[in-house]
């Protein structure tokens, strides 16, 4: 789940083709993590390292965005806090987050309720995805929906990951908080995984 | 004291005033206010302290102030001294006199005159300092320009679109040279400068990296790397210097 390999700021400008000013506006602006500066004393003082596949993945995404999206919106998307948006069910489905098949669904398992908050619709959203795509049945979505609320309440706002596993035609499925690793039977197989950050920004990118 | 009915405090003399939401806060003469302030016009004439957080859409003191918590203000100016024991986030940030910040300053325009001391980190869109600063963490920019008057500043690091460092044209003569003996000392000390532009004088760094780089007068630089242009003029002292 963590790579730890990591790449010198030398390098990344070099690979990125970015310069200081860029790198430095996206910091300021929380585009990049205080987190992933980390420091390290070499033979010429102070060197910068970051996290090699994040930071890469993370500056490909903002040079794509930045065009239309302005910084302060984009900081909003990489942020880690859950954006106090609340959206009434039909807006969902209006703006294509969740399909209208998927929204009943989700309704199903969950109840009517008038507005939904940010969590709500991530968790139908991944619902409708997975479903849409043939991945899981609809009864294998309820133990999905109630494997994500709990990992909601476990984790708290905390990135997650969440297991989809098949065994003998059998689904089940488990969260895990990382950095965590997974052993498992061999009969068992992964029909997929959810990063929830990933799909937190997928989400917001689609909100905004 | 006096507390009118549209939500105005203001101390005249000397007193002491309860935190709150206020309309126009005003000390004149001397006043302390105990607890969180918001308002939206805040006035310091004379000296001042605030033991909570300020937060206020226009804030001056004029005189000497001090906040024991944070200042989240639109738009902050200090005439005089003041002592900010937290942080400073806001919109412009103006400093004619002295400022000790205890913390972080996040203000989109920094504005400096005379001198001031940060703790913690600096993030600007601007910063201009005329006079001297001395801050240890990083001061993180897009457009710096620094004039070096008598005195040293400093910064850990620096990174930025772009920064001027010059020594200042005005307020320099014999007479004050020997005023400030033995401190005249007109230098900009930092560990790395990493920007897009870059012009400096008198600054003494271990490493200088960016794209277009000019180092000039009474440079001291251990190490500097390019990418684009590079020159040195001046009596400026580089040992290494690297296209990169």
């Amino acid at each position: 789940m963590e790579n730890d390999e990591q790449i010198s700021k030398k390098d990344l400008l070099e690979i990125t083709n970015i310069s200081y000013g860029q790198l430095y506006r996206w910091k300021r602006k929380g585009l990049i993590p205080e987190e992933w500066f980390i420091r390290k004393s070499s033979y010429t003082g102070q060197e910068t390292f970051f996290p090699r596949n994040r930071v890469l993945s993370r500056i490909e995404k903002i040079k794509n965005m930045k065009e239309d999206i302005s910084l302060d919106d984009l900081a909003d998307v990489f942020s880690p806090v859950q954006d106090e948006l609340h959206l009434a069910p039909e807006d969902v489905v209006k703006r294509n987050i969740v399909s209208s098949d998927g929204m009943k669904m989700y309704q199903d398992f969950h109840g009517n309720t008038d507005v939904l908050d940010f969590n709500a619709i991530r968790s139908a959203y991944i619902l409708n995805k997975l479903i849409a795509a043939g991945d899981i049945g609809l009864e294998e979505g309820k133990s999905l929906l109630e494997v994500l609320q709990e990992g909601m309440i476990l984790f708290g706002g905390e990135p997650s990951e969440v297991f989809l596993v098949r065994k003998l035609g059998i689904f089940s499925c488990f969260a895990v908080s990382p950095p965590g690793r997974i052993c498992m039977d061999k009969g068992a197989r992964i029909i997929g995984r959810i990063n929830t950050a990933a799909i937190t920004e997928e989400l917001k990118l689609k909100m905004i | 004291m006096n507390t009118t009915a549209n939500g105005d405090l203001k101390i005249d003399g000397s007193g002491s005033a309860p935190g709150g939401a206020y309309d126009t806060v005003r000390i004149n003469g001397a006043g302390k206010i105990t607890g969180n302030v918001i308002c939206r016009m805040f006035r310091i004439n004379g000296s001042g302290t605030v033991t909570g957080d300020l937060t206020t859409d226009d804030g001056k003191i004029n005189g000497s102030g001090t906040v024991d918590g944070n200042i989240d203000a639109k738009k902050c100016k200090i005439n005089g001294s003041a002592q900010i024991k937290g942080g400073i986030t806001g919109d412009s940030l103006s400093v004619s006199g002295s400022v000790t910040v205890g913390q972080t300053v996040d203000v989109l325009h920094v504005k400096l005159e005379g001198s001031a001391k940060i703790s913690g980190d600096v993030k600007a869109e601007t910063f201009q300092s005329d006079g001297s600063f001395e801050l240890n963490g990083l001061l993180n920019a897009d457009e710096i320009t620094v004039a070096l008057y008598h005195s040293k500043s400093k910064a850990g690091e620096i990174g930025c679109g772009k920064i001027n460092v010059s020594m200042a044209t005005t307020g320099f003569s014999i007479l004050r040279s020997i005023f400030t003996l033995g401190q005249y000392n007109p230098i900009l000390e930092a560990d790395t400068i990493e920007g897009d532009d870059i012009y400096l004088e008198n600054t003494v760094a271990k490493i200088v990296r960016g794209n277009n780089i000019i180092v000039g007068r009474g440079c001291v630089i251990d190490l500097i790397e390019y990418k684009g242009n590079y020159q040195k003029t001046g009596d400026a002292k580089v040992q290494v210097e690297k296209k990169i």
